[in-house]
């Protein structure tokens, strides 16, 4: 895989989540679909798993950096794990289960999608669970677990808008894995 | 990337794997680095979600931040000033001492500057946004932003190009001592410390404080405007924080009055805040400093 094509559409995506994330928002603004979460699953369905693996820790860890939480006794920190962490645990269930779906149809990704946003939101919540036992920040576990899932199961929506672009230019990302045939990435 | 030799593929994965389970769980403290890379991270990823912001704010316009005439500010600063002398008054017939701090406080100077919003939290749970304004144009922890006269939040998080807010409504965010003008109390208010609680709503018990032989305190009804008045923030008194939507009684003590306020400013559609700066130079009028 090219790893400057997957900067380039990790950065657009990412730009997508933040632009339109207010305009997508439901209820009181914790749920929001991601763009970065159907680019990770796309990747993960035709690039090689370590290859995979490497661009989900990526990414999460860019989503980590991007998201400041704030503390109690005042101020900001950036914590660097929870979502790279659930984002590759996300790769892995998409890699198990890639060699069963058609690699061809945009309800692949359609389906994958809130599949792995469920793997990626039980693992960020667990970590933060965990965190709250010995340095609490406040985590409302439970209600942000369920605020993620919702943001999961709306990211269904924006990958199928991403699988059209993604598929026109699938070329330019020059996937190797022996399991993509000339014809499923071929478009 | 190598394939043999000390450096290969599979071990650069596990030690990133390794170094995110420590990340993950390593006390804040620890974490000032990442913090570092953050801002770096937050400048790259700016642009974009910048381009692609003013798509979406075509599409369902942001809030922009409101006084951004001179001379608009000057008449809001006024009516700011208006309000914080009807505090005075009620810290007058209160007790003497108070009446330094009231004085005190209206001579601060504050300064405004206007600021583009240009990152929120990646993470929709997060509420911090980020300002580009930071310490090189002036920002300073104490300073607070604000829309038109609404307050949004506290800087909490400096770097020379940029600044971080914590909204009030963040679940992290200080308590804040409020005071709400009631029709049957118009003169000395009631006062209330508010605590953030889900949702971004802030919720807290009134202070039990009666006039003349009145033994119950005053009530607020559902729809009053809440304002500033916390000793920490006296430079801002007399911010609008927001309107009283819910009123309730204190199981532990039935004549105090709790109320939850929903704040005025949405912190996740504003495109724009006003930062007001504390300083401590002799009394200026406030001006309105161009957007850069």
């Amino acid at each position: 895989m090219r790893l400057g094509i997957f900067a380039i559409a990790l950065w657009l995506a990412i730009g997508l989540d933040r632009g339109l994330g207010p305009l997508l928002r439901l209820g009181d603004g914790s749920v929001e679909p991601s763009f970065v979460l159907p680019l990770i699953v796309f990747v993960a369905l035709y690039a090689p798993a370590r290859t995979a693996m490497a661009g989900a820790a990526a990414a999460g860890l860019i989503v980590d950096l991007l998201s400041p939480v704030t503390l109690p006794a005042g101020g900001t920190a950036v914590i660097p794990g929870p979502n790279a962490l659930g984002l590759v645990l996300a790769v892995r269930l998409v890699l198990a289960l890639r060699g069963q779906v058609f690699l061809n149809s945009p309800l692949t990704l359609v389906v994958l999608t809130p599949l792995a946003g469920t793997a990626w939101q039980i693992t960020r919540a667990g970590i933060f669970a965990m965190r709250e036992a010995y340095e609490p920040i406040g985590t409302a576990v439970l209600s942000e677990l369920g605020s993620g899932l919702l943001s999961s199961l709306l990211s269904a929506g924006s990958a199928f808008v991403l699988w059209f672009p993604l598929m026109w230019c699938v070329r330019w990302f020059a996937f190797d894995a022996p399991h993509v045939s000339r014809w499923a990435s071929a478009r | 990337m190598a394939s043999k030799g000390l450096i290969t593929a599979n071990r650069l994965l596990s030690l990133t794997i390794l170094a995110c389970i420590v990340g993950s769980f390593a006390p804040t403290r620890f974490l000032e680095p990442a913090d570092r890379v953050a801002r770096v991270a937050e400048r790259l990823a700016a642009p974009i979600g910048a381009v692609v912001g003013l798509v979406g704010r075509w599409l369902g316009p942001g809030d922009p931040a409101e006084a951004v005439d001179p001379t608009d500010a000057r008449i809001l600063d006024l009516e700011r000033l208006v309000r914080l002398q009807d505090l005075r008054i009620e810290e007058l017939l209160a007790e003497i001492e108070s009446y330094e701090r009231t004085a005190r406080a209206g001579l601060d100077r504050v300064r405004l500057l206007r600021g583009r919003v240009f990152a929120d939290s990646l993470d929709p749970r997060g509420s911090v946004i980020s300002v580009r304004r930071g310490s090189a144009d002036g920002v300073t922890l104490g300073s607070v932003a604000v829309s038109g006269q609404s307050l949004i939040g506290r800087v909490t998080a400096l770097d020379p190009r940029f600044c971080r807010i914590t909204p009030i409504g963040d679940r992290n965010a200080a308590p804040i001592e409020v005071i709400a003008y009631p029709e049957d109390a118009p003169e000395t208010g009631v006062r209330f410390d508010l605590t953030p609680e889900s949702g971004g709503m802030l919720r807290g018990p009134g202070r039990y404080v009666t006039s003349g032989p009145e033994l119950e305190p005053a009530l607020v009804p559902i729809g009053t405007e809440v304002f500033l008045s916390d000793p920490a923030m006296s430079p801002h008194w007399g911010l609008k924080v927001g309107r009283v939507v819910e009123t309730s009684r204190d199981p532990d003590s039935p004549l105090r009055q709790v109320i939850a306020v929903q704040p005025d400013v949405d912190p996740k559609l504003v495109a724009s805040v006003i930062l007001r700066i504390p300083e401590d130079d002799p009394p200026q009028p406030a001006v309105v400093e161009p957007t850069r």
